[in-house]
């Protein structure tokens, strides 16, 4: 009831602020400058942003706000600029052994920001701490996913002999500055990416003891190793990063100050952008088509890798079952009027599972270059003959689909559209639309109570295997009841065959064929980001994987 | 008069155990866990994240467990923010509401008796008409919507104001006016009823019989009597004003206690919900209790207690 009301009174005030904002475009002038290529002397970038950090503890993170922030203002082995991996804190690729199950790391000479070098046990810590139960460890499965020795077992609870011992895990300082990462096989490509990850990065044990409770909750709980480091935290208002001049890497970051103020109101932020009091805005999408008029120049587009489909539940409903009919409801929804016409913010159709401009492969190109545009079963006239043939083979004339999705303003547009699509494009389908709080929505969801549902997913490592083992028989992710024993097998091969990246890269193509080939979702779109810069902010990113607002060697230029 | 404070403040206690209990039951009947990425955790992890908040226990001890720590003070952690504890953004964010609220209580007041008083002695005149179509308006329109309005024309148009912050004078006036006028309204609209019933009463007709200038028969007399019902109503509306000031500190960007509170609902953080929740309630049931003595003060008629504490 509360929210209900509060989203009234959001869209009000957003309405209210689009018509206002249509009104004026005095300040679309000062725009137009920022041509220089020369420095501006005031380095400082601010931004406006919805949420605040709530933790900074590498152990605690696990939304984008504290992530990103962990990204920069610490370091780890890597850091991913521009969807590639750069060496930070490890001076370059690890020697290697023979089986290459041991990666061994040399260190650069880095700095804590007190001053104290950042040594190899710094990193055994850090990891340590991170499958260390009592520390309560968010996204510590990460470490078996990438397969660090003993992360699973270490992990497992039933498992007696190993659960919570994280000094079994496979990492060691061999001496100050040399860290060696034993692994269950061959590490998986991913191996160098994921290092730039928060739960990767070194933690000091003396410092994180002293703190106790209060590690990572303000400034001075903390000890820096980044590019920056947070010389303000205002809970409620904002945060602002200072260039960390004891950074190894410092002569590359330019930005002095960068500040980050907490504004819930879209209508506001935009409203602050116009002004100059700030920098960088995201746009939502009722504020895009203005932009593009106005600022034509400042408006830029991503993609993220966040892709969305409807479940089908094979598991329950019999008719679902039926290929046909699978391929029907695939073919139904005109994905083009849904990303342009219901999302307009730079999201794209998909007939995928696996997102584009994600992740490169041993030959350097994309995984969707294969099959750039996915598995598509057809335009809306082929849909009706597939569901002809469905009905016949199903000996039915009508169909009732109960199409579970969450109650959100923005899940809501998009049910109704999809809805409309199937009942439109399938005559004899009707669809009745069941909209849940995300609690309920799980609970209905897991326990195969829908017919299709809408649902989406985020990549936890820079690897298509985050989009695919999902989809195995018997994983708990698995909540669509469809089963392959060839995909099973495929995928396996590519989890414990990590030694021919080549090999490993096919079969984890073959099984996105696979798959589609039996339509058991319907992909609708990938994500879009769609966010305004000043002309004069330059080497500003938001990479599909890796730091979320990636201002690590950005610069301001004269304006 | 001791014994009427005493026996409110008992009924306030138990007010206020009342909303404590009816809060916890009904957070513990809202849809869903704190965990944002329950579906992705195995079993164990859940169960090991329940046992750290405490969630794994059954309700009626979580309760008990939750009373037992209220009485010493012990609010419990924020889920949302890694276990801090909900009384340091309450004491740090809180204020802030506050003095949000006050500052537009006083805006309002003030502007609002002077309307009020204006409007009450031209009675029918243009003046009265004005004042009168002005108090419909700014009753009628929603706070957010003149605060959107503010915002657009003296930030963004105008440039004279920022357009976010609570950081300086000039960061207050448009948040404070936004509130302020609604306010500002309610009080001019009761002002003008009071001085209109007021100086229809026998004792103005005498004090003007009496031959007393204009001015002395409305300062002396008519304003004082006025006054009096306005004072009952700046407490309830006090209240309203600090709690209802959610939507504008989002507006403007003002870090003070609304936003926090609906962040916590969303995200089921339950110690942070709890807190919120007794800290309004307490506002309430504090300000109830001081509009009560007040009236007793004012008029003993009201008093509970018989009659023999004087």
């Amino acid at each position: 009831m509360k929210k209900a009301k509060w989203s009234l009174v959001l869209s009000f005030v957003l309405a209210l602020s689009l018509v206002l904002s249509a009104c004026g475009s005095s300040s679309s002038k000062d725009s137009e400058k920022g041509s220089s290529s020369e420095l501006a002397k005031d380095q400082t970038l601010t931004m406006s942003i919805n949420a605040d950090i709530p933790t900074l503890d590498p152990n605690l993170a696990t939304d984008t706000t504290s992530t990103n922030a962990i990204e920069m203002t610490e370091a780890g082995l890597t850091r991913m600029h521009d969807n590639k991996f750069e060496w930070d804190l490890a001076k370059g690729a690890p020697k290697v052994s023979a089986d290459k199950k041991t990666y061994t790391f040399t260190l650069r000479d880095a700095k804590w920001s007190d001053g104290k070098p950042i040594t190899a046990q710094d990193f055994v810590y850090g990891w340590q701490r991170q499958n260390d139960p009592k520390a309560k460890p968010a996204y510590n499965f990460l470490f078996a996913s990438v397969g660090i020795k003993n992360a699973a077992k270490i992990e497992d609870s039933t498992n007696k002999a190993f659960y919570g011992k994280y000094e079994k895990l496979g990492v060691k300082a061999l001496d100050d500055k040399t860290l060696q990462v034993t692994l269950e096989q061959a590490a998986p490509p991913f191996f160098y990416s994921i290092l730039s990850q928060p739960q990767f990065m070194p933690q000091r044990e003396d410092f994180v003891k002293k703190q106790g409770n209060k590690y990572a909750t303000s400034t001075d709980t903390l000890l820096y190793s980044g590019p920056f480091v947070l010389s303000k935290w205002e809970k409620g208002t904002g945060w602002t990063y200072k260039k960390n001049k004891d950074y190894w890497n410092a002569k590359s970051t330019k930005l002095q100050t960068v500040n980050f103020k907490v504004v819930k109101e879209t209508g506001t932020a935009i409203n602050m952008y116009k002004t100059g009091q700030s920098d960088i805005v995201q746009l939502s999408a009722e504020f895009i088509d203005q932009f593009k008029k106005q600022y034509p120049k400042e408006i830029q587009t991503a993609t993220n890798p966040g892709t969305y489909y409807l479940y089908i539940n094979e598991k329950t409903n019999k008719y679902l079952k039926n290929l046909n009919l699978r391929k029907a409801l695939n073919a139904a929804i005109d994905r083009q009027g849904l990303t342009s016409a219901i999302l307009n913010d730079g999201s794209v159709p998909s007939n995928y599972v696996v997102p584009k401009n994600f992740v490169n492969g041993p030959d350097g190109k994309d995984f969707r270059s294969k099959h750039p545009d996915g598995f598509s079963a057809g335009e809306a006239s082929e849909a009706k003959t597939y569901w002809n043939k469905a009905k016949k083979e199903l000996g039915i004339k009508t169909l009732k689909i109960n199409f579970l999705s969450q109650d959100t303003s923005k899940a809501k547009q998009i049910d109704a559209y999809v809805a409309n699509q199937i009942k439109k494009n399938l005559p004899g389908v009707t669809v009745d639309v069941n909209e849940q709080p995300w609690a309920n929505y799980l609970k209905l969801n897991n326990e195969f109570k829908y017919d299709i549902a809408f649902s989406g997913w985020f990549p936890d490592y820079q690897d298509p295997m985050t989009y695919l083992d999902m989809w195995t028989t018997g994983n708990p992710m698995n909540t669509i009841g469809w089963s392959n024993k060839k995909f099973d097998g495929l995928i396996k091969d590519a989890q414990t065959d990590t030694a021919d990246t080549t090999k490993r890269w096919n079969d984890l193509v073959s099984a996105e064929e696979l798959m589609m080939s039996e339509y058991p979702i319907v992909p609708l779109f990938q994500q879009g980001y769609t966010w305004s810069q000043k002309s004069y902010v330059k080497g500003y990113s938001q990479p599909s994987y890796g730091p979320e607002f990636d201002f690590a060697k950005a610069y301001i230029l004269k304006h | 008069m001791i014994r009427y404070i005493l026996k409110r403040v008992g009924y306030m206690i138990v007010t206020f155990y009342v909303v404590i209990t009816l809060t916890f039951l009904a957070m513990k009947m809202l849809p869903g866990t704190p965990f944002k990425f329950a579906n992705r955790l195995s079993p164990e992890q859940l169960n090991q994240l329940k046992h750290y908040y405490g969630l794994d226990q059954p309700i009626p001890i979580q309760y008990l467990h939750y009373l037992w720590n209220f009485i010493h003070g012990n609010l419990g952690g924020s889920f949302q923010y890694g276990m801090q504890p909900v009384t340091e953004f309450l004491f740090q964010r809180f204020p802030i509401s506050l003095q949000l609220g006050f500052e537009s209580m006083i805006f309002g007041t003030v502007l609002g008796i002077f309307l009020g008083i204006v409007s009450g002695i031209y009675r029918g005149r243009f003046l009265d008409w004005g004042t009168v179509t002005l108090a419909v308006v700014f009753i009628s329109i929603p706070s957010f919507i003149f605060a959107a309005i503010l915002q657009y024309f003296f930030s963004v148009q105008i440039r004279i104001f920022p357009v976010i912050g609570w950081s300086g004078p000039m960061t207050h006036v448009l948040p404070v006016v936004s509130i302020g006028v609604g306010v500002m309204a309610t009080i001019a609209r009761f002002m003008r009823t009071e001085m209109v019933e007021v100086l229809n009463q026998d004792y103005i007709v005498t004090a003007q019989a009496k031959g007393l200038s204009t001015n002395a028969v409305i300062f002396r007399h008519a304003i004082r009597n006025a006054m009096i019902p306005i004072v009952t109503v700046i407490g309830p509306l006090t209240s309203a004003v600090v709690t209802g000031s959610l939507v504008i500190e989002n507006i403007f960007a003002i870090p003070g206690i609304g936003s926090q509170f609906v962040d916590a609902i969303v995200t089921n953080d339950y110690p942070m919900i709890m807190g919120t929740t007794e800290l309004y309630a307490g506002l309430f049931i504090v300000t109830i209790l001081i509009v009560d003595v007040l009236y007793g003060v004012i008029d003993p008629r009201i008093r509970v207690s018989g009659g023999k504490s004087i």
